[in-house]
């Protein structure tokens, strides 16, 4: 690389960090920046900026789900509860919904099979929980026979 | 690990950061607190790492997992603790992928034809499709690029944070940015995709699927 050739990089290093800096802030002019660089008639320049705003276009903040972050909340403190125990549930519920038929069915008797445990073990979980969440089970079965 | 050694009106959500992180490797609360304040944020590293929701779940539980288990080998020597969660991530990622043998390029066609075309094709807008081309090809960068693109674009952090969690400096993150986004043009461009007509060529994809149907 000459110099000429490493002077226009490290200009170009510099705008592309204004250009993303005023992006993020939600301030930039891509006019006057391109003005201010010397490089209003640079169309690569044009279309590498072009990439960056519709980078941030296409990458908005996702949220993950409420059963998810709480149930893992309640794994990583220890905090045993009702409403733990709903969130855990709904949240594996929910999951099963996105395997493959066969695969929701194995999970379905995986997930069953542990809230038997849970009640004979009697770990103080409200039972209606756990009946709640067993008749929720028939519905997400059932739907994976329709789809399959 | 231990519970509640902190008083009981002890605040932990206006606790600074420090404080949670000292008490943390004794104190579930604490760690706990500090997992609310950086679960979403890690949340989105993977979904835009990953794609897919399920795999985001699976691997921000192993962080937070991993992070309790080690917390107490943390030292603040300035690195934030968001950049040592992040290399947690990081390093998970690669695992993950050496593991499951999932870090294969996945072509263009392939990928519209997965994401695309499988969800109704009247109910998507032309941007929506632009995005998801310039997603694909993101997601195919090496995977320090990503990180990087993640970095600034979702954590809206700035060259210098960026290059905390990195281990580089500002300059070289510039460059490495540049670089980024030179190969992005260059592989859009490779494929006759400028951003604009990229609807066009979506169109233009399903015809020739619907023919060859």
């Amino acid at each position: 690389m000459n110099a000429s050739n490493s002077q226009y990089e490290i200009l170009l290093q510099n705008l592309l960090a204004d250009h993303a800096d005023g992006l993020l802030k939600g301030v930039v002019s891509t006019t006057a920046l391109l003005t201010r660089y010397g490089l209003t008639g640079d169309l690569y320049v044009k279309n590498l900026i072009h990439i960056a705003e519709q980078i941030q276009l296409a990458m908005p903040e996702v949220e993950p789900s409420d059963a998810f972050v709480a149930a893992l909340y309640a794994q990583l403190v220890g905090e045993h509860d009702h409403n733990m125990f709903d969130r855990l549930v709904a949240w594996r519920l929910e999951r099963l919904r996105h395997l493959p038929p066969h695969m929701q069915l194995l999970g379905g008797l995986t997930l069953t099979a542990g809230l038997y445990w849970i009640v004979t073990r009697g770990r103080g979980v409200n039972i209606q929980s756990v009946v709640k969440a067993a008749g929720d089970l028939l519905p997400a079965l059932s739907s994976s026979e329709r789809s399959a | 690990m231990k519970n509640d050694t902190r008083p009981p009106d002890f605040d932990y959500a206006s606790a600074e950061e420090s404080e949670l992180v000292a008490l943390a490797a004794e104190d579930k609360s604490a760690f706990g607190e500090l997992y609310q304040r950086y679960v979403k944020r890690i949340y989105n590293y993977f979904y835009y790492r990953m794609g897919s929701h399920e795999d985001a779940e699976d691997l921000t539980a192993r962080v937070f997992i991993r992070a309790m288990a080690h917390i107490e080998n943390y030292d603040d020597r300035g690195v934030p603790f968001s950049a040592w969660l992040y290399r947690i991530a990081h390093n998970l990622v690669a695992n993950w992928h050496r593991d499951n043998d999932r870090h294969k390029v996945i072509p263009l066609d392939e990928f519209l034809a997965n994401k695309i075309l499988t969800d109704a094709p009247d109910t998507l807008t032309e941007k929506k499709e632009e995005q998801e081309l310039l997603l694909a090809s993101i997601r195919k960068l090496p995977e320090e690029r990503q990180q990087l693109i993640f970095l600034k674009f979702v954590e809206r952090m700035s060259n210098q944070e960026i290059g905390e969690v990195m281990n580089r400096t500002e300059g070289a993150i510039k460059s490495l940015y540049h670089r980024t986004l030179s190969t992005l043009h260059d592989d859009l461009t490779a494929k006759g995709i400028s951003l604009g007509r990229v609807a066009e060529e979506v169109k233009r994809k399903r015809r020739v699927r619907k023919n060859n149907a």
